[in-house]
């Protein structure tokens, strides 16, 4: 009987006893709000370098939120504690650390990669025939075939170097207006030319491997830097969106458009053809010639 | 400029560390006596967000801590006896 006393009353004894002692209270409030701290130790390799390829995705994501997403983490082991499925709680983390991505994830899985890169850059060599007949590609080709480019990005390296000087020159003359439609159009060869400076515009994810750059980390800068990365992206393609559709709808810029190409293209195609000619009027000092000494065969008709 | 630190140093430098203050501490030692159990308070999830993160950031500079401390080379105090930090 007595035994059976003592038993009822070793709940508030232990209880009791954990809460005088502050190491107890310590390891307590650490079992209660970061319990996978207890399950690694400082000479764990995990501990120091987390390998995002030997752990499960739910382990992964536990480990992204604790270094990126606390207030998410907290939510998962609070429901852990209440007893939430295994189902739940991937939800949970998927959502949670979605809610603060530019990029939303589709898959915890793809946790491991780091924070995601919405790669978007065009590359003609790498276009599938399959996506021929999808946007954007079917309302770029008609775009490149202006600057002698056409699907498969298989033309000589003249021809390329020309497209490519050309798209500069362009974008170096509508970046000397204030018209919002230029700004547009400026975006869209930028993007059409992997001119943008911005790595998520500039590249594919293919490409972006094969360059061998390294991946970014789940850090508190990585992450803001990521994310400032994808929302410029994102922006300069709906800017660059917009412009295909002006290029649709408005006549005398899509004629200007064209003109414009055809002018600078001639003029650029001389100058690097002519590249030993010490007569020619226009000579590249040192490498690739200037876009701005191209730019003055270049004429928009006024925007506002 | 510091130049050297002997024991009795160490020991009143380090005696004068206030306690941290951890959100999470207070919240269980403001839980109720509880003769049934009840190991973990109920409290709003903001100020669970808020313990946790302020408990993650104190594990994380702990183990900062013990990964420099690592690296130190060992001093052998025959005459002192500190049991709270056997260093």
């Amino acid at each position: 009987m007595a035994a059976l006393t003592d038993l009822q009353h070793a709940p508030m004894l232990l209880s009791t006893l954990m809460g005088s002692d502050p190491r107890l209270l310590l390891v307590r409030a650490v079992a209660w709000l970061v319990p996978d701290t207890l399950t690694s130790h400082p000479s764990d390799p995990r501990y120091i370098d987390f390998d995002y390829d030997a752990e499960d995705e739910f382990a992964v994501g536990m480990y992204v939120c604790r270094q990126c997403f606390p207030v998410v983490y907290a939510g998962v082991i609070q429901l852990q504690w209440q007893g939430a499925t295994e189902r739940t709680l991937e939800r949970y983390l998927l959502e949670g650390i979605s809610a603060q991505l530019v990029v939303p994830l589709q898959d915890l899985d793809e946790l491991r990669y780091g924070p995601p890169i919405d790669f978007c850059g065009v590359y003609l060599h790498l276009l599938e025939a399959e996506d021929a007949d999808n946007p954007p590609y079917n309302r770029l080709l008609p775009i490149f075939a202006h600057f002698g480019l056409r699907e498969g990005g298989d033309e000589s390296a003249d021809v390329q170097d020309v497209a490519l000087l050309t798209g500069r020159v362009l974008i170096h003359s509508l970046n000397e207006r204030n018209a919002r439609v230029y700004q547009d159009l400026s975006n869209l060869l930028m993007w059409m030319f992997s001119l943008s400076g911005n790595t998520a515009v500039d590249y594919t994810t293919e490409a972006f491997w094969e360059n061998g750059y390294d991946m970014p980390q789940w850090s508190a800068d990585d992450l803001a830097l990521i994310n400032d990365i994808n929302q410029e992206a994102h922006d300069l393609i709906d800017s660059a969106f917009n412009a295909l559709t002006l290029l649709e709808m408005d006549t005398d810029v899509c004629r200007a458009f064209t003109r414009n190409v055809k002018a600078v293209s001639n003029a650029v195609r001389k100058t690097l053809t002519h590249k030993e000619n010490t007569h020619a009027r226009i000579r590249p000092i040192g490498g690739d010639p200037d876009p701005a000494t191209f730019a003055l065969y270049a004429r928009w008709p006024e925007r506002t | 400029m510091f130049t050297s630190l002997d024991a009795r140093g160490l020991v009143d430098c380090l005696s004068q560390i206030p306690p941290i203050e951890l959100q999470a501490v207070e919240l269980l030692c403001s839980l109720p006596r509880n003769p049934t159990g009840g190991w973990f308070p109920i409290v709003p999830p903001e100020c669970v967000a808020q313990a946790t993160q302020q408990l993650i950031a104190y594990t994380r500079s702990c183990a900062a801590l013990l990964d420099k401390l690592k690296y130190l080379p060992p001093t052998t105090l025959p005459t002192l006896e500190i049991p709270e930090w056997p260093l």
